[in-house]
Protein backbone atom coordinates (compact mmCIF):
# COMPACT_ATOMS: atom_id res chain seq x y z
CA UNK A 1 0.00 0.00 0.00
CA UNK A 2 1.45 3.42 -0.94
CA UNK A 3 2.77 5.28 2.08
CA UNK A 4 0.61 8.33 1.42
CA UNK A 5 -2.57 6.26 1.55
CA UNK A 6 -1.46 4.73 4.82
CA UNK A 7 -0.82 8.17 6.31
CA UNK A 8 -4.25 9.34 5.21
CA UNK A 9 -5.86 6.23 6.68
CA UNK A 10 -4.06 6.78 9.99
CA UNK A 11 -5.07 10.45 10.08
CA UNK A 12 -8.71 9.58 9.37
CA UNK A 13 -8.66 6.90 12.06
CA UNK A 14 -7.23 9.32 14.61
CA UNK A 15 -9.91 11.92 13.86
CA UNK A 16 -12.74 9.40 13.87
CA UNK A 17 -11.72 7.66 17.10
CA UNK A 18 -10.95 10.86 19.01
CA UNK A 19 -14.16 12.61 17.97
CA UNK A 20 -16.58 9.77 18.62
CA UNK A 21 -15.37 8.38 21.91
CA UNK A 22 -12.99 10.94 23.38
CA UNK A 23 -14.90 14.12 22.36
CA UNK A 24 -11.86 15.91 21.01
CA UNK A 25 -10.04 16.19 17.70
CA UNK A 26 -6.47 16.59 16.50
CA UNK A 27 -5.52 20.25 16.09
CA UNK A 28 -3.08 19.57 13.27
CA UNK A 29 -0.11 17.50 12.23
CA UNK A 30 3.12 17.89 14.16
CA UNK A 31 6.69 17.60 12.99
CA UNK A 32 7.67 16.69 16.54
CA UNK A 33 6.92 13.32 18.07
CA UNK A 34 5.68 12.57 21.55
CA UNK A 35 8.71 12.11 23.81
CA UNK A 36 9.73 12.47 27.42
CA UNK A 37 6.84 12.11 29.87
CA UNK A 38 4.61 9.95 27.75
CA UNK A 39 2.84 6.60 27.58
CA UNK A 40 3.50 4.10 24.81
CA UNK A 41 1.41 1.07 23.83
CA UNK A 42 1.91 -1.54 21.16
CA UNK A 43 -0.06 -4.38 19.70
CA UNK A 44 0.45 -6.86 16.91
CA UNK A 45 -2.05 -8.00 14.35
CA UNK A 46 -2.10 -11.40 12.70
CA UNK A 47 -3.64 -12.46 9.44
CA UNK A 48 -2.97 -11.15 6.00
CA UNK A 49 -1.48 -8.59 6.34
CA UNK A 50 0.23 -8.81 9.71
CA UNK A 51 2.39 -6.35 11.57
CA UNK A 52 2.67 -4.07 14.54
CA UNK A 53 1.01 -0.85 15.67
CA UNK A 54 2.50 1.60 18.15
CA UNK A 55 1.13 4.66 19.83
CA UNK A 56 2.89 7.17 22.01
CA UNK A 57 1.08 10.00 23.77
CA UNK A 58 2.20 12.81 26.08
CA UNK A 59 1.15 12.29 29.69
CA UNK A 60 -0.99 15.45 29.63
CA UNK A 61 -2.68 14.30 26.42
CA UNK A 62 -3.33 10.87 27.91
CA UNK A 63 -4.99 12.40 30.99
CA UNK A 64 -7.12 14.67 28.83
CA UNK A 65 -8.27 11.77 26.66
CA UNK A 66 -8.94 9.55 29.68
CA UNK A 67 -11.03 12.33 31.23
CA UNK A 68 -13.12 12.65 28.07
CA UNK A 69 -13.53 8.90 27.58
CA UNK A 70 -14.52 8.12 31.15
CA UNK A 71 -16.45 11.35 31.73
CA UNK A 72 -14.47 12.08 34.88
CA UNK A 73 -12.31 14.98 36.05
CA UNK A 74 -8.63 14.51 35.24
CA UNK A 75 -7.67 14.94 38.88
CA UNK A 76 -9.83 11.99 39.91
CA UNK A 77 -8.22 9.51 37.51
CA UNK A 78 -5.51 7.06 38.56
CA UNK A 79 -2.40 6.41 36.49
CA UNK A 80 -3.71 2.89 35.91
CA UNK A 81 -7.01 4.16 34.48
CA UNK A 82 -5.14 6.54 32.18
CA UNK A 83 -2.89 3.74 30.96
CA UNK A 84 -5.89 1.48 30.34
CA UNK A 85 -7.51 4.22 28.27
CA UNK A 86 -4.31 4.59 26.22
CA UNK A 87 -4.36 0.84 25.59
CA UNK A 88 -7.97 1.01 24.45
CA UNK A 89 -7.11 3.98 22.21
CA UNK A 90 -4.33 1.91 20.64
CA UNK A 91 -6.77 -0.98 20.17
CA UNK A 92 -9.34 1.20 18.41
CA UNK A 93 -6.82 3.05 16.24
CA UNK A 94 -5.13 -0.17 15.14
CA UNK A 95 -8.48 -1.82 14.49
CA UNK A 96 -9.70 1.15 12.46
CA UNK A 97 -6.56 1.27 10.33
CA UNK A 98 -6.23 -2.47 9.82
CA UNK A 99 -9.90 -2.80 8.84
CA UNK A 100 -9.19 -0.44 5.94
CA UNK A 101 -6.46 -2.69 4.55
CA UNK A 102 -7.52 -4.94 1.73
CA UNK A 103 -8.01 -8.40 3.15
CA UNK A 104 -10.20 -11.39 2.47
CA UNK A 105 -9.56 -12.67 5.97
CA UNK A 106 -10.40 -11.23 9.34
CA UNK A 107 -7.36 -9.93 11.19
CA UNK A 108 -6.79 -10.73 14.85
CA UNK A 109 -5.40 -8.08 17.19
CA UNK A 110 -3.33 -8.92 20.25
CA UNK A 111 -4.16 -7.32 23.57
CA UNK A 112 -2.41 -3.93 23.73
CA UNK A 113 0.59 -3.81 26.03
CA UNK A 114 2.38 -0.87 27.55
CA UNK A 115 5.97 -0.32 26.51
CA UNK A 116 8.58 1.43 28.63
CA UNK A 117 9.30 4.58 26.66
CA UNK A 118 13.08 4.28 27.19
CA UNK A 119 13.17 0.84 25.54
CA UNK A 120 10.80 1.89 22.78
CA UNK A 121 13.41 4.02 21.09
CA UNK A 122 15.59 0.93 20.66
CA UNK A 123 13.05 -1.53 19.35
CA UNK A 124 10.36 0.59 17.77
CA UNK A 125 9.16 -0.23 14.26
CA UNK A 126 11.65 1.01 11.70
CA UNK A 127 13.09 4.47 11.72
CA UNK A 128 11.69 7.42 13.76
CA UNK A 129 10.30 8.91 10.57
CA UNK A 130 7.64 6.18 10.47
CA UNK A 131 5.94 7.96 13.35
CA UNK A 132 3.05 10.20 12.37
CA UNK A 133 2.27 12.83 14.98
CA UNK A 134 -0.75 14.91 15.82
CA UNK A 135 -1.11 17.94 18.00
CA UNK A 136 -3.84 17.50 20.62
CA UNK A 137 -5.53 20.09 22.84
CA UNK A 138 -2.89 18.95 25.33
CA UNK A 139 0.36 17.35 24.21
CA UNK A 140 1.09 15.14 21.23
CA UNK A 141 -0.10 11.80 19.90
CA UNK A 142 2.24 9.76 17.71
CA UNK A 143 1.30 6.58 15.85
CA UNK A 144 3.30 4.14 13.75
CA UNK A 145 2.16 1.14 11.73
CA UNK A 146 4.60 -1.50 10.51
CA UNK A 147 3.43 -4.07 7.99
CA UNK A 148 5.46 -7.22 7.62
CA UNK A 149 6.48 -8.12 4.10
CA UNK A 150 4.04 -10.62 2.54
CA UNK B 1 -33.23 -6.78 33.41
CA UNK B 2 -29.77 -8.25 33.70
CA UNK B 3 -27.07 -7.49 31.17
CA UNK B 4 -23.52 -8.69 30.60
CA UNK B 5 -20.56 -6.75 29.21
CA UNK B 6 -17.67 -8.87 27.91
CA UNK B 7 -14.42 -7.04 27.09
CA UNK B 8 -10.83 -7.46 28.25
CA UNK B 9 -10.53 -3.67 28.73
CA UNK B 10 -11.89 -2.45 32.10
CA UNK B 11 -12.27 1.10 30.80
CA UNK B 12 -14.21 -0.10 27.76
CA UNK B 13 -16.53 -2.01 30.09
CA UNK B 14 -16.99 1.22 32.07
CA UNK B 15 -17.79 3.15 28.87
CA UNK B 16 -20.40 0.59 27.84
CA UNK B 17 -21.94 0.70 31.32
CA UNK B 18 -22.37 4.49 30.91
CA UNK B 19 -24.07 3.87 27.58
CA UNK B 20 -26.43 1.34 29.17
CA UNK B 21 -27.35 4.01 31.73
CA UNK B 22 -28.40 6.27 28.84
CA UNK B 23 -31.20 3.87 27.97
CA UNK B 24 -33.03 4.58 31.22
CA UNK B 25 -33.43 0.83 31.54
CA UNK B 26 -34.35 -0.49 34.98
CA UNK B 27 -31.30 -2.70 35.27
CA UNK B 28 -30.92 -5.46 37.80
CA UNK B 29 -27.35 -6.67 37.61
CA UNK B 30 -24.82 -5.74 34.96
CA UNK B 31 -22.31 -8.56 34.91
CA UNK B 32 -18.80 -8.03 33.61
CA UNK B 33 -16.43 -10.59 32.13
CA UNK B 34 -12.89 -10.22 30.77
CA UNK B 35 -13.20 -12.93 28.15
CA UNK B 36 -15.54 -15.45 26.60
CA UNK B 37 -14.62 -18.23 29.00
CA UNK B 38 -15.54 -16.15 32.06
CA UNK B 39 -18.70 -14.96 30.33
CA UNK B 40 -19.81 -18.51 29.58
CA UNK B 41 -19.26 -19.57 33.17
CA UNK B 42 -21.33 -16.65 34.48
CA UNK B 43 -24.08 -17.23 31.91
CA UNK B 44 -24.48 -20.82 33.08
CA UNK B 45 -25.03 -19.53 36.61
CA UNK B 46 -27.26 -16.48 36.12
CA UNK B 47 -29.90 -15.47 33.61
CA UNK B 48 -29.02 -12.47 31.46
CA UNK B 49 -31.30 -10.62 29.03
CA UNK B 50 -28.59 -9.25 26.75
CA UNK B 51 -24.87 -9.81 26.20
CA UNK B 52 -22.56 -7.17 24.72
CA UNK B 53 -19.26 -8.68 23.69
CA UNK B 54 -15.97 -7.65 22.17
CA UNK B 55 -14.32 -9.99 19.66
CA UNK B 56 -10.56 -9.87 20.26
CA UNK B 57 -10.06 -11.21 23.78
CA UNK B 58 -7.61 -13.69 25.32
CA UNK B 59 -8.61 -17.23 26.37
CA UNK B 60 -11.91 -17.27 24.46
CA UNK B 61 -12.74 -14.61 21.88
CA UNK B 62 -16.18 -13.24 21.08
CA UNK B 63 -16.63 -15.41 18.02
CA UNK B 64 -16.05 -18.61 19.98
CA UNK B 65 -18.35 -17.32 22.73
CA UNK B 66 -21.12 -16.89 20.17
CA UNK B 67 -20.49 -20.38 18.84
CA UNK B 68 -20.75 -21.82 22.36
CA UNK B 69 -23.97 -19.93 23.09
CA UNK B 70 -25.55 -21.05 19.82
CA UNK B 71 -24.77 -24.68 20.58
CA UNK B 72 -26.49 -24.49 24.00
CA UNK B 73 -30.25 -25.13 24.00
CA UNK B 74 -30.88 -22.66 26.81
CA UNK B 75 -28.27 -20.00 26.19
CA UNK B 76 -28.94 -19.57 22.47
CA UNK B 77 -32.06 -17.53 23.35
CA UNK B 78 -29.97 -14.74 24.85
CA UNK B 79 -29.51 -11.89 22.35
CA UNK B 80 -25.90 -10.89 21.72
CA UNK B 81 -24.59 -7.58 20.44
CA UNK B 82 -21.02 -7.56 19.16
CA UNK B 83 -18.97 -4.41 19.85
CA UNK B 84 -15.65 -4.61 18.04
CA UNK B 85 -12.92 -2.69 16.24
CA UNK B 86 -13.05 -5.20 13.39
CA UNK B 87 -15.33 -3.88 10.67
CA UNK B 88 -14.17 -6.25 7.92
CA UNK B 89 -17.09 -7.74 5.98
CA UNK B 90 -15.86 -11.29 6.48
CA UNK B 91 -15.94 -10.96 10.29
CA UNK B 92 -19.24 -9.10 10.47
CA UNK B 93 -21.04 -11.59 8.22
CA UNK B 94 -19.59 -14.54 10.09
CA UNK B 95 -20.77 -13.22 13.48
CA UNK B 96 -24.21 -12.31 12.21
CA UNK B 97 -24.47 -15.80 10.73
CA UNK B 98 -23.55 -17.19 14.17
CA UNK B 99 -26.58 -15.43 15.60
CA UNK B 100 -25.37 -12.01 16.73
CA UNK B 101 -28.37 -9.68 17.00
CA UNK B 102 -26.32 -6.66 16.01
CA UNK B 103 -22.75 -5.56 15.26
CA UNK B 104 -21.43 -2.19 16.39
CA UNK B 105 -18.00 -1.08 15.21
CA UNK B 106 -15.65 0.86 17.50
CA UNK B 107 -15.39 3.79 17.50
CA UNK B 108 -19.08 4.50 17.95
CA UNK B 109 -21.21 7.39 19.14
CA UNK B 110 -22.70 6.53 22.56
CA UNK B 111 -26.22 7.03 21.22
CA UNK B 112 -25.57 4.49 18.44
CA UNK B 113 -24.88 1.76 20.98
CA UNK B 114 -27.73 3.02 23.17
CA UNK B 115 -30.16 2.65 20.24
CA UNK B 116 -28.89 -0.87 19.46
CA UNK B 117 -29.29 -1.92 23.10
CA UNK B 118 -32.85 -0.58 23.17
CA UNK B 119 -33.64 -2.31 19.88
CA UNK B 120 -32.20 -5.62 21.07
CA UNK B 121 -34.31 -5.44 24.23
CA UNK B 122 -37.45 -4.45 22.31
CA UNK B 123 -37.54 -1.00 23.93
CA UNK B 124 -37.63 1.06 20.75
CA UNK B 125 -39.90 1.40 17.74
CA UNK B 126 -36.98 0.84 15.36
CA UNK C 1 -46.80 33.51 24.10
CA UNK C 2 -44.11 35.30 26.05
CA UNK C 3 -40.61 35.32 24.68
CA UNK C 4 -37.55 34.88 26.91
CA UNK C 5 -34.43 35.77 24.95
CA UNK C 6 -31.25 33.97 25.90
CA UNK C 7 -28.31 36.09 24.89
CA UNK C 8 -24.84 35.09 23.79
CA UNK C 9 -22.94 33.60 26.71
CA UNK C 10 -26.10 33.36 28.78
CA UNK C 11 -28.69 30.81 29.86
CA UNK C 12 -32.02 30.41 31.59
CA UNK C 13 -34.81 28.06 32.63
CA UNK C 14 -38.58 28.40 32.90
CA UNK C 15 -41.64 26.51 34.07
CA UNK C 16 -44.13 28.91 32.48
CA UNK C 17 -46.00 26.99 29.75
CA UNK C 18 -46.74 30.30 27.97
CA UNK C 19 -43.06 31.10 27.53
CA UNK C 20 -40.87 30.47 24.50
CA UNK C 21 -37.11 30.44 25.01
CA UNK C 22 -35.25 31.86 22.02
CA UNK C 23 -31.67 32.54 21.09
CA UNK C 24 -30.40 34.18 17.94
CA UNK C 25 -27.43 34.08 15.60
CA UNK C 26 -25.86 30.76 16.54
CA UNK C 27 -22.74 30.86 14.41
CA UNK C 28 -19.87 28.94 15.92
CA UNK C 29 -21.71 29.13 19.27
CA UNK C 30 -23.86 26.23 20.42
CA UNK C 31 -27.26 26.27 22.09
CA UNK C 32 -28.19 23.38 24.36
CA UNK C 33 -31.82 22.99 25.27
CA UNK C 34 -33.40 20.59 27.68
CA UNK C 35 -36.96 19.72 28.60
CA UNK C 36 -38.49 17.62 31.35
CA UNK C 37 -41.97 16.73 30.06
CA UNK C 38 -43.19 15.62 33.50
CA UNK C 39 -42.03 18.62 35.55
CA UNK C 40 -42.73 21.00 32.65
CA UNK C 41 -39.29 22.59 32.97
CA UNK C 42 -37.30 23.86 30.00
CA UNK C 43 -33.89 25.47 29.79
CA UNK C 44 -31.46 26.87 27.30
CA UNK C 45 -27.81 27.91 27.26
CA UNK C 46 -25.99 29.73 24.45
CA UNK C 47 -22.28 29.10 24.96
CA UNK C 48 -19.39 30.54 22.96
CA UNK C 49 -16.31 28.61 23.99
CA UNK C 50 -15.44 25.01 24.87
CA UNK C 51 -13.86 25.25 28.31
CA UNK C 52 -13.73 27.79 31.08
CA UNK C 53 -10.23 28.91 32.03
CA UNK C 54 -8.93 27.45 35.26
CA UNK C 55 -8.74 30.38 37.65
CA UNK C 56 -7.60 28.79 40.86
CA UNK C 57 -10.23 28.87 43.56
CA UNK C 58 -12.16 31.85 42.16
CA UNK C 59 -15.56 31.00 40.68
CA UNK C 60 -15.84 31.44 36.92
CA UNK C 61 -17.03 34.98 36.14
CA UNK C 62 -19.33 34.02 33.26
CA UNK C 63 -20.13 30.31 33.58
CA UNK C 64 -22.79 30.31 30.83
CA UNK C 65 -20.15 31.33 28.30
CA UNK C 66 -18.45 27.94 28.26
CA UNK C 67 -19.66 24.46 27.34
CA UNK C 68 -18.41 22.71 30.46
CA UNK C 69 -19.63 25.24 33.05
CA UNK C 70 -22.67 26.41 31.07
CA UNK C 71 -24.18 22.97 30.57
CA UNK C 72 -23.55 22.10 34.20
CA UNK C 73 -25.25 25.37 35.27
CA UNK C 74 -28.17 24.63 32.99
CA UNK C 75 -28.72 21.19 34.48
CA UNK C 76 -28.46 22.50 38.03
CA UNK C 77 -30.91 25.32 37.31
CA UNK C 78 -33.38 22.91 35.74
CA UNK C 79 -33.08 20.49 38.65
CA UNK C 80 -33.76 23.35 41.08
CA UNK C 81 -37.04 23.88 39.21
CA UNK C 82 -37.97 20.22 39.62
CA UNK C 83 -36.48 18.62 36.50
CA UNK C 84 -35.01 15.13 36.78
CA UNK C 85 -31.96 14.22 34.75
CA UNK C 86 -33.25 10.81 33.68
CA UNK C 87 -36.38 12.40 32.13
CA UNK C 88 -34.61 15.11 30.15
CA UNK C 89 -34.89 15.42 26.39
CA UNK C 90 -31.81 17.24 25.11
CA UNK C 91 -31.39 19.28 21.94
CA UNK C 92 -28.28 20.93 20.55
CA UNK C 93 -27.88 23.38 17.67
CA UNK C 94 -25.15 25.58 16.24
CA UNK C 95 -21.41 25.02 16.00
CA UNK C 96 -21.14 26.24 12.40
CA UNK C 97 -17.68 25.92 10.89
CA UNK C 98 -16.11 29.23 9.91
CA UNK C 99 -15.37 29.20 6.18
CA UNK C 100 -11.99 30.96 6.26
CA UNK C 101 -10.50 28.83 9.00
CA UNK C 102 -7.31 27.12 7.82
CA UNK C 103 -6.73 24.78 10.73
CA UNK C 104 -8.01 21.25 11.13
CA UNK C 105 -9.79 22.24 14.27
CA UNK C 106 -11.91 25.41 14.48
CA UNK C 107 -14.05 26.90 17.20
CA UNK C 108 -17.40 25.68 15.83
CA UNK C 109 -16.20 22.11 15.75
CA UNK C 110 -14.49 22.48 19.12
CA UNK C 111 -17.74 23.71 20.59
CA UNK C 112 -19.62 20.71 19.15
CA UNK C 113 -17.13 18.33 20.69
CA UNK C 114 -17.11 20.23 23.99
CA UNK C 115 -20.90 19.98 24.08
CA UNK C 116 -20.75 16.18 23.82
CA UNK C 117 -17.88 15.97 26.32
CA UNK C 118 -19.76 18.07 28.88
CA UNK C 119 -22.96 16.06 28.44
CA UNK C 120 -21.07 12.75 28.64
CA UNK C 121 -19.53 13.84 31.93
CA UNK C 122 -23.09 14.23 33.20
CA UNK C 123 -24.08 10.85 31.80
CA UNK C 124 -26.07 12.39 28.97
CA UNK C 125 -26.03 12.63 25.17
CA UNK C 126 -28.06 14.91 22.88
CA UNK C 127 -31.29 13.36 21.63
CA UNK C 128 -31.54 15.72 18.67
CA UNK C 129 -28.61 17.58 17.15
CA UNK C 130 -28.41 20.13 14.36
CA UNK C 131 -24.78 21.18 14.42
CA UNK C 132 -21.94 21.94 12.06
CA UNK C 133 -22.57 23.27 8.59
CA UNK C 134 -21.75 26.81 7.59
CA UNK C 135 -24.81 28.89 8.45
CA UNK C 136 -25.98 30.71 11.55
CA UNK C 137 -29.16 29.48 13.21
CA UNK C 138 -31.88 30.76 15.52
CA UNK C 139 -33.68 28.34 17.83
CA UNK C 140 -36.91 28.57 19.80
CA UNK C 141 -38.15 26.20 22.46
CA UNK C 142 -41.73 26.12 23.78
CA UNK C 143 -41.58 25.57 27.52
CA UNK C 144 -45.04 24.04 27.63
CA UNK C 145 -44.63 21.45 24.89
CA UNK C 146 -40.84 21.05 24.76
CA UNK C 147 -40.95 21.50 20.98
CA UNK C 148 -37.96 23.14 19.34
CA UNK C 149 -37.84 25.02 16.04
CA UNK C 150 -34.78 25.90 14.07
CA UNK C 151 -34.59 28.89 11.74
CA UNK C 152 -32.04 28.97 8.97
CA UNK C 153 -31.20 32.07 6.91
CA UNK C 154 -33.87 32.70 4.28
CA UNK C 155 -36.73 32.13 6.71
CA UNK C 156 -37.04 28.37 6.39
CA UNK C 157 -38.20 26.87 9.67
CA UNK C 158 -38.09 23.25 10.72
CA UNK C 159 -38.88 21.43 13.92
CA UNK C 160 -36.13 19.45 15.59
CA UNK C 161 -37.61 15.99 16.14
CA UNK C 162 -36.25 12.95 17.93
CA UNK C 163 -36.77 10.61 15.00
CA UNK C 164 -34.77 12.93 12.73
CA UNK C 165 -37.62 14.06 10.53
CA UNK C 166 -38.38 17.73 10.01
CA UNK C 167 -41.93 19.02 10.15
Amino acid sequence: MPERNMKDICAEAVSSVLERMFFTAPMGMSAEHAEGDSIEARLVFRGRPCGEFRLRISDCGARMLASGFLGEEEESLSRSQTEQVVCELANMLCGSVVSQLESEESIDLSAPELVAVESAAKDGPGQPETWQSFELEAGLLSVALHLEAA
Amino acid sequence: MNLMVVDDSPVMRAFIQKVIALTGLETGTIYEAENGEEALRLLRESWVDLVLTDVNMPRMNGEELLRQLESDDLLRAIPVLVVSTDSTDVRVQRLLALGARGYITKPFLPETLRDEVEKALGMSDA
Amino acid sequence: MKQLVVGVGDGGVSRDPETVLVTYALGSCVAVMLHDPVAGVAGMVHFMLPEAPVEGRDPIARPWMYANTGISCLLQAAERQGAQKRRLVIFAAGGAQVMNDNGMFNIGKRNCLALRKALWKLGLVPHVEETGGATARTVRMEVGSGRVWLHAPGGEQKEMCRNGSAR
